[in-house]
């Protein structure tokens, strides 16, 4: 039996081959499934590892305060409730405070000692070795700088600890000697960068270093203790997740049994909650792509092993005329198919489990673990492919199996019926999915999944029956014409079930290519459109806090032109406060990447910088003023003073006239901190009373160099704003009065500072909003004090900020704000064409980059996020279903050829040149090429029309546009009927050997 | 061991797009064991059809057909089909249609032998030993391709004798084939019906090859219509008492003659009359 399987291989080795490759493909495409969820997985952990902040990647039972004893715990209910933790690396730190190194600013007086698990493995010693015996301390780098110290300084530390503002002594000096000077290896690892910021940040000094020992040995009373774990980022694996969530709950057990703290500080669940959460939507698509895929494959192999079998019909007769026993008979008749059916299968499994690997995110370092290429979850999707081939085959050849030997020895096959009635319910069962899915709104989640699919192949079905009835009309049309060749591949066409069903394979085929190009191509518009949204513009460089004069002063030298570098601030989302972006709009339009969808970019900016009061401007000298006071002012009660804000950006500066008395009309002030002009943000009244009482002043005169320095706007109120926001508890009431600007504050007591604003910026502010409006009164300007708003449009979304935030003009902004010279993290949008040295050219304006982002580099990072991994599985699917449109084709052509196109040799004796049939062969498979490039296009649109805008991309749906660039498209769907074309013509114009053999004979 | 065929008004109806065609229309026939048969007759006789129903690849629609001891008709499909792998045979028209063309000569033997081997009683020969009966000694690694168009036939008889069948039934083994093709094919069926006592029922279209068979048997009209023996043609009586007329006679009386049949001390006479 196995001679004879062998010879039937050896002889259709081209059948055998072309379902090897479909029982491969089937397999690799059900197992890549899994592969690729994992591997989706898999970057999505590792992804939101390389994000997370520290805090993320940490467990930590809370300071704990305990007295010292000279026989110490052990801190046993400390590492009882830490040994749960498996995954993590245990960080045990035992902190008393010392005095008696030389005093760091930020120290005041006092410096955290710490004994921490580890840390000379964390380090990189620039001098001298690790702590290791008693008495022995490290300190880092900056902190020895700082306070002068070197490897062999001994030092004299005493515990001691801060009360009520003191420093208080805690236990007896101890001299320690310095023994290394340090850098951190890795000063973003979340060693460093826990809530304990040993190294220090802010205002918190960094700590002295030393071995647990030590800290034990010296006599002390107060002393911390941190019970951290930390969690590697290697550590963080997809199938650690469910262990890593025990662990932490067994940890939250164990310490709810002793006396510690009762809950664990961590925000490691919401970490990885993010990453299931961000897998699971990627994964979302591979069912959207596997189920065509494997159902095209199925497909592929049941209708060609049933061409194949239809084509030896007689040699199934030969054997079933000797009356073989039935398992003989089954085994002769499948055999040959199910063999290699069954060979595809483990290639399948390799080839799925090798593509996961190389078309990861990250090539390689996705790549599944040895251990892990056999899990339960590929070997169940492989046995679920190979069910399916195995039905598909037995499917096709159940009859041949089942038939009468009489019926056998007939030349032609019966026709079958059901496949009208399966026409029908396919037909039916995608509108009922496409109605599922519009009228009530549904996702693409459970057996919705299958919806693409099973729209595609539905439409390709509809347009095959419609194609037969063209190419019936046409091959009449060219029979009435005399065009022989058509008309016979016309009649070849539609006379024959198996070219109908080809249509369709290639059509499902020609659509799955479609439908994976449009959707990889809408993803990919869809990134570089959030990348675009996320960052603003092209590139933005991220600077060092500065307050809004300066940073806007420093891009306006850098860029005169206002084209390519763009001043921004933005304030984060708080509590109650919307996120507001603040930008030079007068360069919005030519820089900003501004969204689709709203008003034009240029009508925005507009609003936002309507014509403004031009400001006051004073330089370094005397400022001259005429004040009046009135009502209890009188008395020198009452102090002026100008506040001015230097035009070139910087800390406000503040010249006082003194106080007032009664009878001087005159007073000056000395301005300095101005020498390129300081734009005057307003006055400042201070008084300072033991009981209430109104004051009272009248401004007649501003002057400098004889300037009115207001230029005649001085007794105008409406340049002048009272303080309001709450700024000040005091009513003021601004008027024109008495030849000047007349200023009166009632119920003044106390230590009292009266702000009055200067107005030279549009006021209430413009804004433009996108989602809930601002209400009146609300708004926080960028120095976070309430100020009053307008809003000029509402749009759909922001830069940067999205669906919702406020967005104003950082230049009227800073005007408007009670407090000018507020620092904040800078922005600087750079346009695309931006030259090569605007950066450098930024930092010679003084401002310190720190940070460098193009929408290229955030596509690029989201091009290794799980969703892009998907697509490029669904691309993949695309491309295979090409290759199974190839092979259904060659299996066609190579059946024909060896079982001779039906009626061919008949058209040969009654004298049909062997060239006219070699032309209506080429008719025949390149018209089934064509219009199954034009059925598959058509199917693909009505996929993408029914489901498009449902497949799970993990985007944001108002970034996606509706419809691919119809040129991206098109090209692999070219490129595809182009080689189909190839191989149809090829197979066509072989098949001429074939009808010279028969015609000669 | 042959086995004797017997046929009692065996009819035949095909059903072709709706319409009722009648192959046989009551065919009464006995042949012995061990004999050789040819059934001649013009396309569409129903000489192929006969020849399927005695090979039990259909069924009739009326009558009875016995293959040695068995009714055909009262055999089920698998009964039928265990008959044909052990002591049927059968030849079908086209030498290609009885090979598989992948695999040799042997193979293919054995294949046909699979039914049999599995049967308690029955001593099959050596591959090598049929083919050597049809006289492609030395060819069992041959596959078909290799073959001439008269091996090819020889080579499916050899298939059909595989098994060591009472009956051997083949359709049409000459057609095709020159004078000396015929004349080799004609020697096997010779030598297997000599050497296994076969009862031999050939299907052709060839009257010479008829004459080298001990019998010929006329099939007219769904019906036996003629016999010839020695060299004589003889009309057959059917079980109906229907009796049918030569063709060169019946040029003489077309049809709705009148005849007056007149019997007279053994011979009868027709006489044309009632016009």
């Amino acid at each position: 039996m196995i001679a004879l399987l062998l010879a039937q291989i050896r002889t259709r080795w081209g059948q055998a081959l072309s379902l090897l490759v479909l029982s491969m493909v089937a397999t690799g495409a059900a197992v890549s499934a899994p592969v690729f969820a994992d591997s989706i997985d898999r970057a999505a952990a590792a992804e939101q590892a390389a994000t997370a902040s520290s805090r993320e990647l940490m467990v930590s039972i809370p300071v704990t305060f305990q007295e010292w004893s000279e026989s110490p715990s052990g801190h046993l209910a400390h590492a009882e409730a830490m040994s749960a933790l498996g995954s993590f690396e245990p960080v045990f730190t035992a902190e008393i405070r010392v005095r008696g190194l030389p005093d760091d600013p930020r120290a005041r007086g006092l410096h955290r000692l710490l004994g921490r698990d580890g840390f000379c493995q964390q380090v990189v010693f620039s001098a001298g070795r690790c702590p290791v015996a008693s008495r022995e301390i490290a300190l880092p780098r900056d902190l020895a700088t700082s306070t002068s110290r070197s490897v062999g300084d001994q030092v004299t530390l005493v515990p001691a600890v801060e009360m009520g503002g003191e420093i208080h002594d805690d236990g007896p000096p101890a001299v320690v000697t310095v023994v290394g000077i340090f850098d951190a290896r890795d000063p973003d690892d979340p060693y460093w960068t826990a809530a304990l910021h040993p190294l220090g940040a802010g205002a918190q000094p960094a700590a002295i270093f030393t071995s647990r020992t030590t800290v034990q040995t010296m006599a002390h009373v107060q002393e911390r203790f941190h019970a951290d774990a930390i969690l590697r980022a290697e550590a963080l694996t997809p199938e650690q997740i469910p262990r890593i969530r025990g662990q932490i709950a067994d940890a939250a057990r164990r310490l709810a049994g002793t006396e510690l703290p009762p809950n664990l500080v961590t925000e490691v669940p919401s970490l990885l909650d993010r990453i299931e959460d961000q897998g699971g939507r990627a994964r979302l698509l591979l069912p959207v792509a596997v189920s065509p895929l494997a159902g095209l494959c199925w497909l592929v192999l049941f209708l060609a092993v049933g061409h194949g079998v239809a084509a030896r019909r007689q040699e199934i007769g030969a054997i079933a005329v000797r009356g073989v026993p039935a398992r003989t008979r089954a085994a002769v008749v499948t055999s040959e198919c199910l063999v290699p059916v069954l060979l595809g299968v483990p290639l399948g499994l390799g080839l799925a489990i090798g593509l996961g690997g190389w078309v990861g995110p990250a090539p390689g370092r996705f790549a599944l673990p040895a251990g892990q290429l056999l899990t339960p979850g590929y070997l169940l999707a492989a046995g679920v492919a190979l069910a399916g081939s195995l039905v598909a085959v037995l499917l096709a050849l159940r009859r041949e199996l089942a038939t009468p030997v009489a019926k056998l020895l007939r030349r032609v096959a019966p026709r079958g019926r059901a496949a009208v009635a399966g026409e029908v319910l396919l037909i039916g069962a995608a509108g009922a999915v496409i109605a599922d899915l519009r009228f009530f709104d549904r996702d693409l989640v459970g057996l919705l999944t299958l919806a693409p699919a099973l729209v595609m192949v539905a439409a390709a079905v509809l347009a095959a029956r419609v194609a037969r009835v063209l190419t019936d009309l046409a091959g009449r049309w060219s029979l009435r014409r005399g065009r022989l060749a058509p008309a016979l591949a016309a009649r070849h066409l539609v006379r024959r079930t198996g070219a109908t069903r080809l249509l369709v394979v290639l059509g499902v085929g020609f659509g799955l290519l479609c439908l994976g190009t449009a959707s990889a191509e809408v993803a990919a518009a869809g990134r570089a459109a959030e990348a675009e949204r996320t960052l603003g513009a092209a590139r933005v460089v991220s600077v060092a806090p500065v307050d809004a004069g300066t940073l806007l002063a420093a891009v306006r030298a850098a860029d005169p032109a206002g084209v390519h570098a763009m001043a921004a601030i933005r304030v984060p989302r708080s509590q109650h406060d919307p996120p507001r972006l603040a930008v030079d709009a007068s360069r919005l339009a030519p820089i900003a990447r501004w969204p689709e969808g709203g008003p034009p970019v240029a009508e925005v900016a507009a609003g936002l910088r309507p014509e403004a009061p031009a400001p006051a401007v004073v330089h370094d000298g005397v400022l001259v003023a005429e004040l009046v006071p009135e009502r209890g002012a009188a008395g020198g009660v009452l102090t002026v003073e100008v506040r001015l804000v230097p035009v070139t950006g910087g800390q406000p500066v503040t010249a006082s006239f003194g106080r007032l008395v009664g009878d001087q009309p005159t007073y000056r002030a000395e301005v300095s901190g101005c020498p390129e002009g300081c734009r005057m943000a307003g006055l400042t009244l201070r008084a300072e009373l033991d009981e209430a009482r109104d004051l009272g002043v009248v401004l007649r005169a501003l002057r400098q160099g004889g300037e009115d320095v207001t230029g005649g706007d001085l007794a105008d109120p409406a340049r002048w704003r009272s303080p309001d926001g709450g700024v000040t508890a005091f009513p003021t009431d601004l008027q024109s009065r008495s030849g000047g600007l007349s200023v009166t504050v009632e119920r003044v007591t106390g230590a009292a500072e009266i702000p009055i604003g200067y107005v030279d910026a549009p006021y209430p502010l413009p804004v433009v909003t996108a989602g809930d409006p601002v209400a009146a009164g609300t708004l926080r300007g960028i120095d976070h004090e309430l100020l009053e708003a307008t809003t000029t449009a509402v749009v759909p979304a922001l830069p940067v900020l999205g669906a919702s935030g406020v967005l104003m003009d950082l230049e009227y902004a800073e005007r408007s704000s009670a407090r000018p010279g507020t620092v904040h993290p800078g922005q600087v949008w750079l346009a695309a064409d931006a030259p090569a040295g605007i950066v450098d050219r930024l930092r010679a304006q003084g401002l310190h980059v720190t940070g460098d982002q193009s929408v290229e580099d955030l596509v690029a990072a989201a091009e290794r996020t799980g969703a892009a991994h998907a697509l490029r599985f669904f691309q993949l699917a695309g491309a295979a279903a090409g290759v199974v449109g190839l092979l259904a084709l060659a299996l066609v052509v190579t059946v024909d050829r060896r079982g001779g196109r039906p009626g061919g040799r008949e058209l040969r004796q009654q004298g049909v040149r062997s060239r006219t049939l070699t032309w209506a062969a080429v008719w025949s498979y390149g018209g089934v090429v064509l219009t199954a490039a034009l059925t598959g296009a058509f199917g693909a649109a009505a996929a993408w029309l029914a489901t498009g805008d449902r497949l799970p991309f993990g985007l944001d749906r108002s970034v996606l546009p509706r419809w691919p660039d119809l040129g991206a498209v098109a090209a692999p769907w070219t490129v595809a009927a182009a080689v189909l074309l190839v191989a149809a013509l090829a197979g066509a114009v072989g098949q001429r050997a074939e009808a010279r053999t028969e015609g000669a004979g | 061991m042959g086995l004797a065929v017997t046929c009692r008004r065996v009819v035949h109806i095909y059903r072709v797009e709706g319409a009722d065609v009648v192959a046989l229309a009551g065919v009464d026939l006995s042949i012995n064991s061990g004999e050789t048969v040819a059934l001649v007759g013009p396309s569409g006789s129903g000489k192929s059809t006969l020849i399927a129903l005695l090979a039990g690849l259909m069924r009739p629609s009326a009558g009875r057909i016995g293959v040695g001891g068995y009714d055909l008709g009262k055999l089920s499909d698998a009964e039928l089909n265990r008959l044909r792998g052990t002591e049927i045979g059968v030849v079908l028209q086209g030498a290609d249609r009885n090979l598989l063309p992948y695999t040799s000569l042997y193979r293919n033997i054995w294949l046909a032998q699979q039914r049999a081997a599995g049967t308690k009683g029955i001593e099959l020969d050596d591959p090598e030993r049929v083919l050597d009966l049809v006289g492609l000694a030395g060819r069992r690694r041959a596959k078909l391709a290799d073959l001439t168009a008269g091996e090819r036939q020889r080579a499916a008889l050899a298939v059909g004798i595989a098994a060591g069948p009472g009956l051997l039934l083949v359709d049409e083994p000459t057609s095709q084939l020159d004078t000396a093709g015929r004349d080799e094919v004609l020697a096997a069926l010779a030598a297997v019906n000599a050497e296994r006592d076969t009862t031999v029922v050939v299907v052709t279209h060839d009257l010479a090859v008829g004459a080298r068979l001990g019998r010929v048997v006329t099939i007219r009209d769904g019906r036996v219509g003629a016999e010839g023996r020695d060299g004589q043609d003889f009309a057959v009586v059917a079980g109906d008492g229907t009796i049918q007329l030569p063709p060169e006679v019946l040029g003489d009386f077309p049809p709705g003659t009148l005849l007056l049949v007149d019997h007279d001390d053994g011979e009868v006479r027709l006489q044309p009359g009632g016009r």
